[in-house]
């Protein structure tokens, strides 16, 4: 059996050693970058859902997976990143229930026969969720990437829970100026949405969450996603001329941004 | 810029949502080792966050080849990938601009200067830049993410005994190349010649 020397950090180091190491293992990725890719994933509305389970390790148990968790090895800096973000998706989740309920007081008795009918077209549509589609060229690359030897698939039992849309519905639904919590938690919902209808080739539907978007947040967090996806909604319809606006916008506003370069690919600037 | 998304159509294809949630599991809790990973494996801070995206995309389009309890392993092999890759590109950048790493240091920072946390990883990310890689990842990943050296052994696919010895060599290493960046700022001599 080794056994482990002391970490240079702890004991043993110069005080230069200490203060270069302690200086790295302070350093953490902005949560809006987990967020992000979250939603470049497709995994938004379900980490909606993980926080609304509770936990993320709950929601893993009820999938049968109880000790992936514990075989993740997650470190202490890793769990107070994943906390931050389930915390902005509970304070959204939080929020939105909030005013689902308060919009619940002020329904008309009607209403809720309405709202129970779209709960379960949209229930029906949930368990499956898209995944992002990348380019050719782009997966061949993505590919290189990815180790040669793959560990041993597994079979995973079949879903037992899954994104409630109600869960979705009040992210949604959270007033846009709530906090900027609650306020990062709709807009990753909304991006989502947006992000399905389009991958269902309903671009129309994608462009209503976008304008819901715009509608609500004055300040984006997310803001070169909703372009991006705006660009592609545009695309998808054959509005061209709306597409290259949206382009301009997007270089003009993030020049060195992560979609600049489909924006010049679009405007015909890309090599 | 390097995120998949720029160059993506619209999207294709299902996960179910059993695999949606381990994916998100996924991200909240592995996204900042593998940032860590990638910024400490010579990524600029600039592109660590596409670089720790492009990572995650490509565990999304493995996720069902991908065995429970071996994400982490899985995740480790990518950032490496993707490290090496923007190794490349970077270095291919310092022979177009004639960057160095003398250069990327400044001038040697006084400690009241690494007081400042982003110059301390600055000093320390060119300090690693010399180590050879195989030394430098297990530094890495034994006194910055304090994993084990089994941990260590196991993620990084050698015996024990070889990530115990590795790991030795390597603070070695560090610790002289600590003392001569100490004695460069003393004396203001160059600690190689």
């Amino acid at each position: 059996m080794v056994e482990d020397p002391s970490r240079l950090c702890d004991e043993g180091g110069s005080e230069l050693m200490r203060s270069l190491l302690s200086a790295a293992r302070e350093e953490r990725p902005s949560p809006a970058a987990i967020t992000r890719t979250l939603l470049v994933v497709g995994a938004g509305t379900a980490a909606a859902t993980l926080a609304g389970t509770g936990s993320a390790a709950g929601a893993l148990s009820n999938l049968g997976a109880a000790s992936a968790a514990t075989a993740l090895g997650t470190s202490k800096g890793a769990v107070a990143a994943s906390l931050v973000v389930l915390k902005w998706l509970s304070a959204g989740l939080v929020a939105g229930l909030v005013g689902a309920y308060a919009v619940s007081r002020m329904t008309p008795p009607a209403a809720p026969a309405v709202e129970t009918k779209v709960a379960e077209t949209a229930r029906a549509r949930q368990p499956v969720l898209t995944r992002p589609r990348v380019a050719a060229a782009t997966t061949a690359a993505l590919s290189a990437e990815a180790p040669e030897v793959l560990p041993t698939p597994k079979v995973l039992p079949s879903a037992s829970v899954g994104p409630s849309p109600s869960v979705t519905a009040a992210l949604a639904s959270v007033p846009a100026e709530v906090d900027p919590d609650a306020q990062l938690a709709a807009e990753l919902v909304l991006l989502d949405r947006a992000r399905q209808a389009l991958a269902a080739g309903e671009a129309s539907a994608a462009l209503r969450a976008l304008n819901d978007y715009d509608a609500r947040f004055a300040h984006p967090n997310l803001l070169p996603e909703a372009l991006y996806l705006r660009l592609e909604a545009f695309t998808v319809q054959g509005n061209r001329p709306g597409a290259e606006l949206v382009a301009r916008r997007m270089l003009r506003s993030f020049p060195r941004g992560p979609h600049a370069a489909r924006a010049r690919a679009e405007l015909g600037l890309e090599k | 810029m390097a995120s998949p998304l720029a160059e993506s159509d619209p999207p294709r294809g299902v996960l179910p949502v059993e695999e949606q949630l381990r994916l998100a599991q996924l991200v909240t809790e592995q996204f900042p080792f593998v940032w860590r990973l990638l910024r400490r494996m010579g990524v600029p801070e600039s592109d660590a966050d596409d670089a720790a995206q492009q990572v995650f995309i490509v565990l999304s389009q493995r996720i069902e080849q991908v065995r429970v309890g071996a994400e982490r392993a899985f995740l480790f092999s990518t950032a490496m990938n993707v490290g090496a890759r923007a190794r490349r590109n970077r270095m291919r950048k310092r022979e177009d601009f004639g960057d160095d790493l003398e250069q990327q240091l400044g001038h040697d920072p006084s400690p009241e200067e690494l007081v400042d946390r982003r110059r301390a990883r600055q000093a320390l990310d060119a300090l690693l830049d010399e180590m050879p890689l195989d030394l430098r990842v297990v530094f890495v990943l034994f006194e910055l993410e304090q994993l084990s050296t089994a941990e260590i052994a196991e993620l990084v696919g050698v015996p024990l005994g070889t990530a115990a010895s590795r790991l030795r060599r390597a603070r070695e290493d560090f610790a002289a190349r600590v003392a001569r960046h100490e004695a460069r700022r003393t004396f203001g001599g160059n600690p190689n010649g």
